[in-house]
């Protein structure tokens, strides 16, 4: 991007010191080991809020609130295809517990559906992540006709 | 490979990934800007995390009358300077970064003189009024022509030369000073 002549005598850039000037802006300058990931990781935590720490017996965890939300919305839709007459609607985190949204059909126990589900999703979640979920609470807010 | 225009309007637009290539490809530029205006390689990393912080902050604010380029070296010059002024009256110790790297010209004899003279000059320029300090670094150090310094530094660039010649006679009067 250089785009200027050096000056004439008496000018700054005509002394024979200027070189050297030349040779620091030609000397590389590395970028420190890891300083990219650490950016990179202050980033998410502006986007998302700091990560979840989960207890496991190894010590604890951190998980990310977005990673844990997919996660979590993958195995309710998974487990709930096993419970009779039960539909996952939306799944997400709030105040440290997982909330998943659920319909029922007509004419199903929805307390039973509902505790069943939170079972499953509680243990499933456990068995992946090798740790003590985030409680999880079933909420019933459709009733679908047969 | 996408360029920085596109990958800023990708962010804009919901693109986390776009935004995190960006990192990728500028932040060495923005260490090498905060290390030469701070001459701390400390200081200089927080200003880096900090000026993309402030950067992913304003995305929503960036306008495209400028390149992405020009954006960053404002964003890592400002940060920069804020941490000088607010440091004030403290010199920078720290002028030989560890992680500068020779350059590999001539014989071994003339580049350890020339490596230690060009630490001179570092030094200089690290002991330079954070004012002149800032466009010197942008201009001669990063390359950048008038029109792009004055804009970053959003300066006429007639106040810019002045202030370019004021430092550049202040920069050589310090390293007749040490010889």
């Amino acid at each position: 991007m250089n785009d200027e002549a050096t000056g004439g005598p008496g000018d700054p850039e005509g002394d024979p010191r200027w070189a050297l000037v030349r040779a620091a802006a030609r000397r590389p300058v590395a970028t420190p080991p890891g300083l990219v990931d650490r950016v990179l990781r202050s980033l998410a935590e502006e986007r998302h809020g700091p990560p979840l720490t989960l207890s496991t017996s190894g010590g604890p965890v951190s998980v990310s609130e977005p990673a844990l939300v997919r996660l979590a919305r993958s195995v309710a839709t998974d487990r709930a295809a096993d419970v009779d007459g039960i539909t996952v609607s939306a799944v997400a985190l709030e105040n440290g517990q997982l909330q998943v949204l659920t319909t029922v059909r007509d004419g199903v126990a929805a307390d039973e559906a509902a505790g069943r589900l939170q079972h499953d999703v509680t243990e499933e979640l456990a068995r992946l992540l090798r740790a003590r979920p985030p409680a999880v609470t079933v909420h019933v807010i459709d009733v679908r006709p047969d | 490979m996408a360029d920085s225009e596109a990958l800023v309007a990708a962010a804009v637009s919901g693109e986390v990934a776009a935004f995190d290539t960006l990192v990728r490809r500028h932040t060495p530029m923005m260490y090498r800007v905060a290390l030469r205006i701070t001459g701390s390689p400390a200081e200089a990393e927080d200003v880096v995390q900090e000026a993309w912080l402030a950067a992913w902050r304003s995305l929503g604010t960036f306008r495209h009358e400028s390149a992405v380029s020009t954006w960053l070296y404002r964003v890592v010059a400002n940060g920069s300077l804020a941490l000088v002024r607010r440091n004030r009256p403290t010199v920078p110790i720290e002028t030989v970064p560890p992680h500068e790297v020779p350059t590999d010209d001539g014989s071994p004899e003339r580049q350890v003189v020339r490596a230690e003279q060009v630490d001179e000059v570092l030094r200089a320029i690290a002991r330079l009024d954070v004012a002149q300090r800032v466009p010197l670094v942008l201009r001669e150090l990063e390359g950048l022509s008038y029109e792009e310094v004055a804009e970053v530094l959003e300066v006429s660039i007639p106040a810019l030369r002045s202030r370019l010649h004021r430092a550049r006679v202040a920069l050589l009067g310090q390293l007749r000073e040490r010889r």
